[in-house]
């Protein structure tokens, strides 16, 4: 029987760190295109987001392309954003395991930190979290 | 003053009405997933990903602004509950 069994293929990518205070981060490089120059993010990785967020003033800095208005829904209500299209490279535990692609951002005037990455992200891998009581662990995304 | 969001408002209103003008017969067409380009109420084509969408644009209209979406069968839901509006 065991014969049979397909191992599962290995995942494309494998990242991981440490959560503090129920607090976890991921580092993002994101530019205009792959020949621009990288900008390194700290990003809040954030289950209550759908789409990935980052500062206006930062899309116009970097000269992140506008690809539409679109409405999301906020702890105040509903608002109209702009969404950019981002190159985004996320760097795993090995060199060689690095997820690489042209993504949606999502432009607020109204961030708290740099980013937030978000499940349109996350929903690339599978995200494991482990918490003490503290709210202290790790978090892992394969 | 404008602020910015107040200045980008009227940007991608026309394309918007376009994009879903066509929704429909794209969903039928079996044209789900793939991304558009409109600019004005011109369709300029479908890719697969966002990035040929996006390469494709920047080569042909520079950094002219161009609408650009995902064609879905109805929007989910958009939410970032961080953001205070």
């Amino acid at each position: 029987m065991s014969a049979s069994l397909v191992p599962p293929p290995p995942p494309s990518f494998s990242m991981g760190g440490p959560v503090r205070g129920r607090v976890a981060s991921i580092i993002v490089y994101g530019a205009k295109d792959a020949q621009s120059q990288l900008h390194r993010f700290e990003a809040l990785i954030d289950t209550g987001a759908t789409a990935t967020t980052i500062k206006d003033s930062q899309a116009q800095a970097l000269g992140l392309r506008m690809l539409r208005r679109q409405q999301f829904n906020t702890a105040n209500g509903p608002v109209v954003l702009t969404v950019y299209a981002m190159h985004v490279i996320v760097g795993g535990r090995q060199q060689n395991l690095v997820l690489r692609k042209t993504i949606e951002v999502v432009g607020s005037t109204n961030l708290f930190g740099e980013m937030l990455y978000g499940m349109d992200m996350l929903s690339e891998g599978t995200l494991t979290m482990t918490l003490d009581a503290h709210g202290n662990g790790n978090w892992d995304w394969r | 003053m404008l602020d910015w969001h107040d200045a980008m408002r009227p940007l991608f209103e026309r394309e918007e009405k376009c994009f879903e003008a066509h929704r429909d017969r794209w969903v039928a067409g079996g044209r789900v997933d793939r991304w558009v380009a409109i600019r004005g109420d011109d369709v300029v084509g479908f890719w697969d990903s966002l990035g040929e969408a996006v390469e494709a644009v920047q080569q042909k209209f520079g950094d002219a602004p161009v609408y650009i979406r995902q064609v879905a069968v109805e929007d989910s839901p958009q939410v970032i509950q961080r953001l205070g509006g």
